[in-house]
């Protein structure tokens, strides 16, 4: 067995990956960091910082440009042992098992920030479309900067969020609506690429 | 030429032994001195450090049982003893051995009114004689006058302090002790009678009187009024400090009027009692705000247990087939890559086997597992969710705890500038009302606290008059016997004035004047040259105030000595405070002190001798004078030696010159 993995690192994985099953029937290793990866900006809204701390966890940004957390992969192994996981050709899919446990855990104090924060996330894939999100947040500037001077840098998550704090003030957005901060950070992204582009 | 008919008998040494005085010592041997004292001059020459002045010590304190301390203070009389017996005792520590203290003495010979003393007094005891004799010569046979054979050595003292008092016709032992120390002894202290009031009112009325007792009276009379006007004086300064109080406290209570120091008294209370009500608010909050901070350390640490907990449970919950997975069967196809059934291998091995075994079925014999599993699971979770709550209660709780805790801080932060502001607020009105006084208004009012000074001051004023009241009552009766004294001046002065007159002049070379005056307590000799008064030491330069001074004791001398009992002057070392222009002139006042009125005096030289020493030695002769050199009674330095040698060729002047002359 690898190293004992932390109570939120497996709740993550499991939130995720029923969310974008529920979404989109499947998903892939990366798009559970990539999607993991915008919880935890997006953590900074709804986290107490007296009681949950910091993610946990912390992202590199490996050569394919995706965001990788090597807890994270091994909890996605951990959920494929259980039963929790099921592989199906590209994609995993959730089993029944995993549900139950989902549902068993979903609601835990515990995690009820960090559940906040993935379902934003998660949601914005939808509200937006998938692809746009995903190819916003990799092409985030501060992430393509930061590989440039870097091989597999350590993404500074405190930094971009207090970018999208401040994108959120500027567009007027209510901080006790996470969905729509996230949208716009997203849009926002989008933005700053096509323009990056015609630079 | 001498027709002295003086009142006194004053003593005539005529030989001295000093035995075991560590300080004259040679080859480590200390050396027996004896000295046979010739009429006329006795003059010891000797360098630096032999020892000269500790010669006529030692002779002065076989005399009278004391050394003067160094000072120039001249002590009455009834003083002079308990001023200076500890110094007297310390004086002769260094000088004599610890080994030779108690053998070392002195032994002195002398006559006075036909009759020979013979004392000997030990260093170690100042108030006692070793032995006392005193007899009459006749026809060469020695005649006992007393017998002393069953005296111890106190009782010797006492007697022979009794019968040289006798003998000298002084009265009073301390009247000779003071005559002998300040009068007739002119050492290095160089202290003087004409400049020293009280020295000259001791002097002259032991000197002229119609009675003794007179002298006692007045010395008596003089120390009681001393004591009334320095006690009269004591009072006096306490009532002067008194009354500064009181005129302090009345300043006080003015400013106190003006400023309205009721207000200003109320203001200061008030900022007082802020101060301490707001160091009480921003203690007890402070005390507070930390046992907040002492209860979010409690709660967090609480919380971690439960998450330490949470996790491990957590984890268990989230293998749910651990038994099946560390079965020794599986754990050995883990190890080796080898399906423990087939012996197959490959990396795909145990993740099937993993999988295979979360299934609902046993994947051997398909036997259904879930329900044993599922109450255990549940059971986990059961568990998680009660920590989940415990640790979510706690959360709140502690959220809750650093909202105030916050709220607390900024409390403690405003608490803490009330009390620095009312502080500061307090120095402030301090400093503006400095010169009023508010911590010290005391139960007594003021105007009490002038009431009980002005009594104190009162009885101190009371008591300084009734002093000085006191000394006046004395005074008639005192100035009367001063009267009385200068009654005996006036009809001695035919007789005293010119002799006084005739040393001053063979000295200074022109005719002085003497007068006697009463200046205050005290009795003095004024004199005045050129018809100008000199009144003050400063008139004259040092060297004519030394030896006029010598001049007048002197004169008082020849005055106060009887025919065959003339006195001895001590003498140290007079050039050393001599112009060499006055040197011979001096020699020549002593040769007339010798010569011309049959005195004695013994004195010591040092090597360089002068043309005082010549003159003298010429005028005195062989007869007159003897000239004595120490160089053998301690073991010269080689500066000493240097000294001795060049002494030789003055020595022999000297020797010359007395031999030149002799007296017939």
């Amino acid at each position: 067995m690898n190293k004992q993995l932390e109570p939120e690192v497996q709740f993550d994985c499991i939130s995720i990956g029923i969310k974008l099953y529920d979404y989109f029937d499947g998903f892939k290793r990366e798009e559970i960091q990539l999607f993991s990866y915008f919880s935890s900006i997006l953590f900074f809204y709804t986290r107490n910082p007296i009681n949950d701390g910091d993610w946990k966890y912390k992202f590199i940004i490996d050569d394919k440009g995706f965001p990788f957390s090597q807890e994270l992969n091994l909890a996605i192994d951990q959920h494929l042992v259980n039963g929790h996981f099921e592989e199906k050709g590209h994609f995993f899919t959730v089993t029944a098992r995993g549900m139950k446990v989902f549902n068993d855990i979903k609601d835990f104090n515990y995690f009820s920030n960090r559940e906040k924060a993935i379902n934003a996330a998660c949601t914005t894939s939808i509200l937006v479309s998938y692809e746009k999100t995903e190819r916003a947040l990799l092409n985030d500037k501060e992430i393509k900067r930061k590989v440039k001077i870097e091989k597999n840098p350590l993404i500074e998550q405190e930094f971009i969020y207090q970018k999208v704090l401040e994108i959120s003030k500027k567009i007027g957005a209510p901080l006790d609506d996470l969905i729509i901060p996230a949208v716009s950070w997203i849009n926002y992204l989008l933005l700053t690429e096509a323009e990056n582009e015609n630079e | 030429m001498n027709s002295n008919t003086g009142k006194y008998n004053f003593l005539k040494i005529e030989k001295i032994i000093i035995r075991n005085f560590s300080l004259f010592s040679k080859n480590n041997s200390v050396i027996e001195i004896q000295e046979e004292i010739n009429n006329g001059v006795y003059c010891l020459a000797g360098a630096n450090g032999l020892g000269k002045t500790t010669f006529l010590n030692i002779i002065n304190y076989g005399l009278t049982g004391l050394v003067l301390k160094p000072n120039k203070e001249v002590f009455s009389p009834a003083e002079i003893i308990d001023s200076n017996k500890a110094y007297t005792k310390r004086y002769f520590n260094g000088r004599i051995k610890a080994k030779d203290y108690d053998i070392a003495e002195i032994e002195i010979h002398l006559t006075v009114n036909n009759g020979s003393f013979r004392i000997i007094r030990g260093f170690s005891n100042r108030e006692e004689l070793r032995l006392f004799e005193l007899y009459t010569i006749e026809d060469e046979k020695k005649i006992s006058i007393i017998d002393t054979s069953k005296n111890s050595p106190i009782e010797l003292n006492n007697k022979y302090e009794k019968m040289i008092t006798n003998e000298i016709g002084i009265g009073k032992f301390e009247y000779f002790i003071f005559f002998q120390l300040y009068v007739f002894t002119f050492d290095e202290n160089r202290r003087m009678l004409f400049w020293d009031d009280r020295a000259s009112t001791s002097a002259l009325s032991i000197a002229f009187n119609y009675d003794l007792s007179d002298t006692d009276k007045i010395i008596g009379l003089k120390r009681k009024m001393e004591k009334l006007e320095s006690d009269g004086r004591n009072a006096r300064w306490q009532a002067t400090i008194i009354k500064n109080k009181i005129q302090d406290l009345i300043k006080t209570q003015k400013k106190r009027k003006e400023n309205n120091w009721e207000d200003l008294k109320k203001q200061y209370d008030n900022l007082f009692s802020k101060v301490e009500e707001t160091e009480e608010t921003f203690k007890n909050i402070e005390i507070e705000y930390n046992t907040l901070l002492k209860r979010q350390n409690i709660i967090n640490s609480e919380i971690l247990q439960q998450k330490i907990k949470y996790k491990r449970l957590f984890s268990q919950y989230s293998e749910p087939r651990s038994k099946l997975l560390n079965n020794p069967y599986v754990t050995l196809s883990k190890n080796e890559n080898k399906c423990f059934l087939c012996s197959s291998s490959g990396h795909y091995i145990i993740e099937n086997i993993e999988r295979k075994l979360h299934l609902d079925k046993c994947p051997v014999c398909d036997t259904v597992l879930n329900e044993g599993d599922d109450k255990e699971q549940d059971q986990l979770l059961k568990q998680i969710r009660e920590v989940d709550k415990k640790i979510s209660k706690k959360n709140s709780e502690l959220e809750e705890l650093i909202f105030e805790t916050e709220t607390k801080k900024a409390e403690l932060e405003r608490a803490e500038y009330n009390y620095y502001a009312s502080q500061e607020a307090l120095s402030e009105f301090k400093k503006e009302n400095s010169n009023i006084i508010f911590d010290k208004t005391g139960d007594k009012p003021i105007d009490d606290l002038i009431e009980e000074y002005q009594k104190q001051f009162n009885r101190f004023d009371k008591d300084s008059k009734q002093f000085y009241k006191q000394r006046d009552k004395i005074r008639p009766e005192y100035e009367n016997l001063l009267q009385k004294v200068n009654l005996a001046y006036k009809e001695s002065e035919e007789y005293f004035v010119p002799l006084f007159k005739k040393f001053a002049k063979s000295f200074i070379g022109i005719d002085l004047n003497i007068s006697f005056k009463m200046k205050g307590k005290d009795i003095m000799l004024y004199f005045e040259m050129k018809g100008i008064a000199r009144t003050e030491s400063h008139q004259l330069s040092e060297s004519q105030r030394f030896f006029l001074d010598i001049a007048l004791r002197m004169a008082l001398a020849v005055y106060l000595s009887n025919s065959n009992n003339e006195a001895t002057m001590l003498i140290d070392t007079p050039e050393g405070s001599l112009d060499i222009a006055y040197e011979s002139r001096v020699g020549n006042m002593f040769a007339d002190f010798v010569v011309d009125y049959n005195q004695n005096m013994m004195m010591t030289a040092n090597i360089n001798a002068s043309q005082l020493l010549i003159s003298l030695a010429e005028k005195c002769g062989e007869d007159k004078m003897q000239f004595r050199r120490m160089l053998d009674w301690t073991d010269l330095t080689e500066i000493q030696k240097e000294g001795e040698y060049l002494f030789e060729k003055v020595f022999n002047n000297i020797e010359n010159a007395l031999k030149g002359n002799k007296h017939e």
